[in-house]
């Protein structure tokens, strides 16, 4: 699935509300990169979280 | 003085050159400690900055580096000068066709640091375990173009056999930080 229309830290803050608190990114082809982890949000619902976690980012910036 | 052969010059350095900020220039992306420490703080996957440790290095070298140990990925690549743009930062410079890299990464929320080399896009992993915090990494090539790494009081390990001219840089993932402790080249002996 493609979220390359998101920046970055909007797909770390989606990750965040399903409680995955690791490492996540967007590569190059637009997918998820998990980095070799397993047990992570899959791709739909990480996309049913992305307006919630845009409008905290647009509220409150990066996750800190 | 006669210098006695090309790595003298754009010889390595202990400090970050080329710096990238991407998104913002103020205090959450700096470079600080007299240039020696690349950092940036702008929350997970935020803002961040990348760079490349100054000159490159041919045959004999030692880097000694600290890696940050937070959410984001503190990294420290080598790659072959032919792949890079200095424009750019990108960690996928370190396994491009044709070329030798290496990558080192660290963090704490996978709470894992991990070694790699690549021989072109073919990377075998070297060290995978729990994330290291403000510990002091050895990197160095010998007269035979082995590569070692040493990480604190663990063992040595060899990486490989490589010869590539390589730069060295740090790939951002907010918030993360690398520090350099040393980097210089070594000299051969007069003939």
């Amino acid at each position: 699935m493609d979220f390359s229309e998101y920046n970055a830290a909007v797909i770390a803050i989606a990750a965040d509300i399903l409680s995955w608190t690791k490492s996540v990114n967007i590569k190059s082809d637009g997918t998820l990169e998990w980095y070799g982890e397993s047990g992570h949000p899959t791709d739909e619902q990480m996309k049913a979280k992305m307006v919630e976690a845009q409008a905290e980012y647009d509220a409150n910036g990066p996750k800190t | 003085m006669a210098h006695i052969s090309s790595i003298d010059f754009n010889s390595l350095a202990p400090y970050w050159v080329s710096v990238i900020e991407s998104g913002t220039q103020d205090d959450r992306l700096a470079v600080i400690n007299h240039g020696t420490k690349i950092q940036s703080t702008d929350g997970n996957n935020g803002n961040h900055a990348s760079g490349y440790v100054k000159g490159t290095a041919r045959g004999k070298f030692k880097i000694q580096f600290k890696l940050g140990y937070s959410w984001g990925w503190s990294s420290l690549y080598a790659a072959n000068v032919a792949t890079v743009t200095q424009s750019t930062v990108s960690s996928t410079n370190a396994y491009t066709a044709g070329y030798n890299g290496l990558g080192f990464i660290n963090n704490n929320s996978n709470n894992d640091f991990k070694v790699y080399s690549y021989a072109g896009t073919t990377s075998t992993t070297h060290t995978d375990i729990t994330g290291i915090s403000d510990v002091l990494i050895t990197l160095w090539r010998d007269s035979s173009n082995v590569v070692y790494y040493k990480a604190g009081s663990n063992s040595t390990v060899t990486l490989g056999t490589f010869a590539d001219h390589w730069c060295f840089y740090h790939a951002a993932q907010s918030p993360c930080a690398a520090e350099l402790i040393c980097a210089h080249n070594l000299s051969e002996a007069a003939s």
